[in-house]
Order: structure tokens, then C-alpha cells, then sequence
């Protein structure tokens, strides 16, 4: 599904991202953690397309994004940490304009729509203008828009910055949903406790390298026989 | 294509959609704005039509010489108009959140490019159209052209050769950041400054 092979991101003489090797298989949620700058949002920007690669390649269901671009963009959401919407339109209104993007038939986009109001609980204030949400609302509406064209791949940058906890546990509900609906996820967190809860699958980056990379199970194994916490073992693996 | 009418017709319902509530400083404001722009209009038309009467009338200067003051002018319209939309853009192109969300979806870049220009353009030379526009139909109305032949004039003449300035500076500074890129900005500033 997901495909990166030798990617790497240089800016001048900055390594952001150094050779980097992943495979993520459909139905996995990947938590993709790291220190500040260690090289996720360089990471999660090649996948989406925004910065181009110094070397490699990254494949989106078999698409690869710098060859084929819009076959690949088609197949992914993407969730920013900041959400950008129109202020003047209203959720309802820019959940339209993001399907119509994707080509998605009218028709198909009412009943995806009703189906994502439905499950992110978001009806209440839909036909509000964007400029009066809150911080959740937005990551809220941004999330349903992410998902109206059913992508193969999410792809989210930090995705409870903001939210309170209703609205956290509505949004990780959501994802563990998708994942075992067979979607492919790529999250990018700060959050030890969100990882640890919903990712089933965990890589860390330090310094532009993989340095750990596998099932949260042997994350939580390995935690038990050091007697860490998980933060307390994050720290021991992102150490200088 | 349908993209980018899908795009514009969205710009377009937020861009006409009214603030939210309707209040006295609001309304004043608009029309505020509203009469400064007719203000512009409405002077330049008049200035135009004053000017080319005094300088065929009183002055006598002749059609040539004339249309040689007018080329001048609208070379100074280029000018301003290129300037304008190598500023507007650095922010709307460069600088622009819109255009980091379009580039995550499968749109073509030349899609991009097209919205965000027209964008660009009309943030940038509306207040320049205005008073080109007003000159050109008091220039119209002095010589009698007739409606047809102003239309066509302000069609065919005056959009390409608006759109033309603004294109051409959007251009400019993706050439200007490439180069700056490699040499540093200053030098670059110092060089177009001096060709300006």
C-alpha cells in the first residue's frame, strides 16, 4: 500500500530524512513518532507530495508520486495539523468543494457526507461558517474531508492537537474503525498514550533514520521487560 | 476544465457571501469603498476627456503626438500592473496555505497556477483597472468610437494586455526566487531595481 524505499531529503547541507526503507500493508495504523526535527513532517510532506525527494521513491497503491502525482494524490487523505478551510464557507459547503476535488459524484458525496456526520457527530454545526469553529470543529470537518473519496491511504500530521477529550475519543474511535475496515493509516503524533492506544504498528525517527520500527505489541513487550514506561523508553531510544 | 470552474465557483460563493452580520460600520464600509472606487472612475473619466481636449484644442499637439503621450502612459500601466503582481504573489503563490491544500490534491499544477494568477491579479490590479477602464471610455467618448468597437477594444485589447503585465510579473518572481536561490536576494533586487 504504502511504499517507501531509500527516501531521503536533503536541504543544502541538511539530511532531514537519511535513507529511509517502510512498508505499511492495508489495514495497519502506523504511528509515526519522533522527536522535534527529527524528520516525521519531512516525511509525511514527500507522502503527500508537497516536497519533492533528494533520492528513493514512495509509492501510494502501486502509484509513485513523483511519476505519477495526481493517480497517487487520489489515493490519499490527507489530515494536516492545521486544518486549512474557506472561513466563509460552511462545513457542509467545504466538505462539497474537497469531494468535488476528487471527482466524487454528486450523489455519492450526499451519502458520504451523511455517513461521516454521522460517525464524527458533527450535524449540529455543519451549516455554520467555518470561522466560527473551534479548534476541533475544524480538525473535525478536516477529518470528514479527508475521507469523503475513500482513500487507500490517510496520511495525518498530529491529529489530536486541540481536541478536547470527547472529541479525541470520537476521532480515535474513527481511525480504529477505518483500520479495520482495511484502510492504510500514517500518523504522525507527539502522543505516546495515543500511539500506544490505537496504532497497531509503530516506527520512530530520530535524526532522519528509522530506529525502531515494529508492532506496538513488542513496543509494549519490551517496555515490560526494561520496567519503563513508555515514555521513559522513548527517551532511552531517541537518546544522542 | 471542470475542476477549475469547480474551484472558482467555490472561490466565488465565499468571496460574494456578505459578513455575517449585517451592521451599520459594516454597510458603511462598503459603501465607502464602493464610492471611493466610483470616485476614481468617475475623476479619471473626467481628467481623460479634459486632458485630450486640451491638448488637441488648445495646445494643438496632434494625433501623433498624442497617441505617443498614450503609449507612455500605458507603458507606465504595464510597469505598475507587473510590479504589483510580482509583490501580490510572493504571498498569495509562496506564502499561501490555500495553495500548500490544492497541492495535496490531485489537481494539476497548472490548474494552481491559473487559480491563484487570477487571484493574484484581481487582489492586485483591480484599483488599476478601474482608472485604465475610465480612461479608456472617456478616450471612446471623445473620439466617438461607438459602442462595438469600445467593447471590442476593452476585450480584446485592454484584458490581454492587463493579463499580459500581470502574467508576465508572476512569472518574473518565480524566475527572481530561482535566481535568488543561487545568488542571493539582494543582488537580484539591486539588478531589477536598476532595470526598472
Amino acid at each position: 500500500m504504502l511504499q517507501l524505499t531509500n527516501v531521503s531529503k536533503k536541504f543544502g547541507n541538511l539530511i532531514a530524512v537519511d535513507h529511509i526503507d517502510l512498508f505499511i500493508p492495508p489495514g495497519e495504523l502506523y504511528g509515526f513518532l519522533g522527536p522535534n526535527g527529527a524528520g516525521k513532517t519531512t516525511t509525511i510532506k514527500m507522502i503527500v507530495g508537497l516536497y519533492s525527494l533528494s533520492s528513493g521513491s514512495i509509492s501510494v497503491d502501486g502509484y509513485d508520486i513523483t511519476k505519477n502525482q495526481l493517480e497517487a494524490k487520489a489515493r490519499i487523505g490527507y489530515i494536516p495539523d492545521q486544518p486549512f478551510l474557506y472561513d466563509k464557507l460552511t462545513g457542509r459547503e467545504f466538505l462539497y468543494f474537497s469531494g468535488g476535488l476528487f471527482g466524487v459524484a454528486k450523489s455519492r458525496l450526499q451519502q458520504r457526507i451523511a455517513e461521516l456526520v454521522e460517525i464524527l457527530k458533527i450535524e449540529d454545526w455543519l451549516d455554520q461558517r467555518t470561522e466560527v469553529y473551534s479548534q476541533g470543529m475544524r480538525q473535525r470537518i478536516s477529518i470528514a474531508s479527508a475521507f469523503l473519496h475513500e482513500p487507500a491511504l490517510i496520511v495525518i500530521d498530529e491529529p489530536m492537537i486541540g481536541l478536547d477529550p470527547q472529541t479525541a475519543h470520537i476521532v480515535k474511535q474513527f481511525l480504529r474503525q477505518q483500520m479495520t475496515q482495511g484502510k492504510t493509516i500514517f500518523m504522525s503524533t507527539h502522543s505516546l498514550n495515543v500511539a500506544e492506544e490505537i496504532c497497531s504498528r509503530v516506527g520512530i525517527i530520530n535524526r532522519g533514520q528509522i530506529i525502531f520500527d515494529d508492532r506496538i505489541t513488542a513496543l509494549q513487550q519490551l517496555k515490560s521487560q526494561k520496567s519503563h514506561n513508555f515514555e521513559q523508553l522513548f527517551i532511552e531510544l531517541t537518546a544522542e | 476544465m471542470s475542476q477549475v470552474f469547480h474551484i472558482l465557483r467555490y472561490k466565488l460563493l465565499a468571496y460574494l457571501k456578505l459578513q455575517k452580520q449585517l451592521d451599520l460600520r459594516v454597510i458603511s464600509r462598503g459603501l465607502g469603498v464602493f464610492f471611493v472606487y466610483i470616485a476614481f472612475a468617475v475623476g479619471t473619466y473626467l481628467f481623460v476627456n479634459k486632458v485630450l481636449q486640451y491638448t488637441l484644442t488648445q495646445t494643438k499637439i496632434g494625433l501623433f503626438l498624442l497617441h505617443e503621450f498614450i503609449s507612455m502612459i500605458l507603458f507606465v500601466y504595464f510597469v505598475s500592473v507587473n510590479i504589483g503582481n510580482i509583490i501580490v504573489a510572493y504571498s498569495t503563490l509562496y506564502k499561501s496555505d490555500e495553495v500548500t491544500y490544492y497541492m495535496t490534491k490531485p489537481i494539476q499544477p497548472g490548474k494552481i497556477f491559473l487559480i491563484k494568477f487570477l487571484d493574484n491579479f484581481f487582489y492586485s490590479s483591480a484599483n488599476f483597472m478601474v482608472i485604465l477602464l475610465a480612461g479608456i471610455l472617456a478616450y471612446a467618448h471623445y473620439f466617438k468610437l461607438g459602442f462595438i468597437t469600445t467593447i471590442v477594444i476593452l476585450i480584446f485589447n485592454f484584458m490581454p494586455f492587463t493579463l499580459t503585465a500581470g502574467m508576465i510579473g508572476v512569472l518574473f518572481l518565480l524566475l527572481i526566487l530561482r535566481v535568488a536561490i543561487r545568488i542571493g536576494l539582494k543582488p537580484v533586487i539591486f539588478f531589477l531595481a536598476t532595470i526598472y
